[in-house]
């Protein structure tokens, strides 16, 4: 299974999801023009990592802005996580200090979701 | 079931769960009371999970639309500001401008009268006596101030008038 990766865009965040280490990454901006089309093939990906995940798993997000579609997407990503059992898992959700709807998106998230999402205030 | 539009593929596991219910409704003679209870409970199961994430989307959702009104505000107030400014500078610049020309007038002015009119000042000079000589081109100094700024205003208009052309 080869590594996930994906460069930064003005829409689209970098994607880097690294199979050896278990470090994966999301980052920058998530606005694409259809979402669908571009987290399904991260969606396979995870499909199939979620079979044999490294013993421990940590997924740093630092997303500037996301649109709602993306919202759906990362739910989706974080449901798939959640199927990994007999292995650590931790989500690092990071936004800037006076970024208050990204800190209270991640809440929401921790709420929602069954994978614990630590939270990372950025200093200015 | 009639394709989605690829917008809505993000709901394909709901639409899943959708499609098996409405399987199951059609035939409910193949399944058992136990087998109706399970069915049951995934559907429940499956609402919880959906009602948990709508409201997450929602939440988001307008929490985007402050975060967007609140960019569209700024760009508004910003837009102002450098019309504002832009309005300042325009003004600045016809300024100088009719300060320019009002000063080229004078010169030329000074010259022609240093050359032409005076001569025959003096000679009503001896009519109107030196104070009246004085008054005279005084006069015509303090009519630079209102000159410049009648100019001013003319350029003004013209320039107004060209950036709405």
């Amino acid at each position: 299974m080869e590594n996930f990766f994906l460069e930064e865009t003005s829409k689209t965040p970098k994607l880097s999801f690294d199979v050896s280490t278990g470090k994966f990454l999301m980052s920058g901006r998530s606005i694409p023009e259809n979402s669908i089309e571009f987290y399904k093939p991260l969606f396979e990906w995870l499909d199939e990592y979620v079979k044999k995940p490294c013993p421990k798993t940590t997924f740093d997000i630092k997303l500037e802005y996301f649109n709602t579609s993306s919202s759906k997407c990362l739910v989706e990503i974080f449901r798939r996580l959640e199927k990994i059992k007999d292995a650590e898992i931790v989500i690092n959700w990071f936004y800037e200090e006076d970024d208050e709807d990204m800190q209270e998106s991640g809440e929401d998230f921790r709420e929602l979701i069954d994978i614990p999402i630590v939270m990372h205030m950025i200093a200015n | 079931m009639n394709k989605q539009p690829e917008k809505y593929q993000v709901f394909e596991k709901e639409n899943e769960i959708l499609r098996h219910s409405k399987d199951v409704l059609a035939s409910p003679e193949l399944l058992s009371a136990q087998a109706w209870q399970q069915e049951y409970e995934r559907l429940a199961q499956s609402y919880a999970q959906l009602l948990g994430e709508v409201k997450l989307l929602t939440s988001v959702s307008d929490r985007l639309q402050n975060k967007l009104n609140k960019a569209n505000e700024n760009i508004a107030r910003k837009n102002e500001e450098l019309t504002q400014t832009l309005e300042m500078l325009t003004r600045e610049r016809i300024g100088k401008r009719a300060t320019t020309i009002v000063l080229i007038l004078a010169a030329f002015f000074f010259i022609v009268s240093e050359l032409v009119i005076d001569p025959q000042l003096q000679q009503s000079a001896k009519i109107f006596g030196a104070s009246g000589l004085i008054v005279l081109k005084v006069t015509v100094a303090i009519a630079l101030k209102p000159i410049e700024m009648i100019l001013e205003n003319l350029l003004l208009k013209t320039a107004v008038r060209k950036k709405m052309s």
